[in-house]
C-alpha cells in the first residue's frame, strides 16, 4: 500500500490529507470538518453533493508538490496566513522532500487558497502558488511566526556566502544577502526580538576565530559584522 | 474495529473528535480508504468512506474509466 492517506494537519476547521506516492511526489486533499461531521449525522450518510456535480471539481480537490522523483517527505509545516475573503482561507505549506534515492533534498514553499463556498465536505484548492524552491540547501531556517525563510546553498567555505531571504506571501520582495567573503558557517538563526538575522561562523575553516554577521529584517538598516 | 480494517497510526485532535484515516480490505487486491471520526464526548465512532478517486493519484485517475472516477461518500456508525 504505497498510497495510504494520512491525516496530516488540522488548521482552523480544515483537515489536510496527504498521500505519498513513491516516485511521483506528494499530493494533498482538504476536507471541511464541520460539514463532514454533519454528513455523518445524516441517515444513511448521504450528502448534498451529487456525483455529477462533484466530478468536474475532482482535479482541483488535490494538488501535487512539484518535487519530481520524491521518495519521501522529511518535514512538513502547514499554517494559516491572512486572507481577504473569509470563505477563501489561505495556507502556507513548507515541505522538505527526499529526492532520488534519498541523497538530495528540496525545500518547497507553497501558498494555497481553499474555496469553502462549494457544498459538501470535500473542498477544492482554488489557487496554488509555488513561491519558492530551494534545491539541495546546505542549511535552511524557517520561522512560521514571521514567515521568514533563510537559506544558503554552500556553508562549506568554497565560495562567498549568500543567504536568501523570503517572506512567505510576498514572493516579489525576497532578497539575497551577499557577504562577499568566504566563511565556514556554523549557525543561521532569526532573533525576532532584536529584528535581525544572525549568521555565525568562522573566517578560517580550521581556526577557532568566531564571526557573527548581522542582517536586519528591516532592510533599510545596514548589516554589521561582530568579531 | 471491523475485521480487515487497519488504522493509520497518526491521528489528530479537532474539537471533541479524534480523527484518523483507515483502510479496509475488500478483496485480495482491493482496498477502500476513509476517515475515522471518534467523538470523544459521545464515545461514538464514525467511519466515513471517502471516494476512492479522491485518494488516488491524478495519473491513476486519468487512466481509469469515467465510471470509476465518481465519488461515493458514506458513513457507518
Amino acid at each position: 500500500m504505497t498510497n495510504y492517506p494520512c491525516c496530516t494537519k488540522v488548521c482552523d476547521d480544515i483537515l489536510f490529507i496527504r498521500l505519498n506516492l513513491v516516485a511521483s511526489g506528494t499530493t494533498y486533499r482538504c476536507i471541511h470538518l464541520p460539514t463532514l461531521v454533519v454528513t455523518t449525522q445524516h441517515p444513511g450518510g448521504s450528502i448534498d453533493l451529487t456525483e455529477n456535480a462533484f466530478a468536474p471539481l475532482l482535479p482541483e480537490c488535490k494538488f501535487e508538490t512539484c518535487a519530481n522523483g520524491s521518495v519521501g517527505l522529511v518535514h512538513e509545516e502547514i499554517y494559516s496566513i491572512p486572507s481577504c475573503l473569509p470563505n477563501h482561507p489561505r495556507y502556507c505549506f513548507v515541505l522538505t522532500q527526499y529526492l532520488d534515492s534519498g541523497e538530495r533534498t528540496d525545500w518547497e514553499i507553497l501558498e494555497v487558497e481553499i474555496d469553502l463556498s462549494i457544498p459538501g465536505p470535500i473542498k477544492i484548492f482554488s489557487r496554488v502558488s509555488r513561491q519558492y524552491t530551494v534545491a539541495c540547501p546546505a542549511n535552511i531556517v524557517h520561522h512560521s511566526v514571521d514567515d521568514l525563510l533563510l537559506s544558503a546553498d554552500d556553508f562549506m567555505f568554497s565560495k562567498p556566502l549568500e543567504v536568501r531571504f523570503l517572506q512567505v506571501g510576498k514572493p516579489d520582495v525576497w532578497r539575497e544577502l551577499k557577504l562577499g567573503k568566504k566563511i565556514y558557517v556554523t549557525g543561521l538563526q532569526v532573533d525576532r526580538d532584536a529584528g535581525c538575522i544572525i549568521v555565525s561562523g568562522s573566517g578560517d575553516l580550521h581556526g577557532p576565530r568566531g564571526l557573527s554577521f548581522i542582517w536586519w529584517v528591516d532592510d533599510r538598516k545596514p548589516g554589521a559584522v561582530v568579531q | 474495529m471491523e475485521q480487515g480494517t487497519s488504522l493509520y497510526p497518526v491521528m489528530l485532535i479537532w474539537r471533541d473528535y479524534l480523527i484518523g484515516s483507515y483502510s479496509r480490505r475488500r478483496d485480495i487486491n482491493k482496498w477502500t480508504y476513509g476517515l475515522l471520526l471518534w467523538s470523544l464526548r459521545e464515545n461514538v465512532t464514525s467511519y466515513v468512506e471517502v471516494c476512492n478517486s479522491l485518494f488516488r493519484s491524478l495519473d491513476a485517475l486519468n487512466d481509469s474509466p469515467i465510471d470509476d472516477k465518481l465519488p461515493v461518500l458514506h458513513q457507518s456508525l
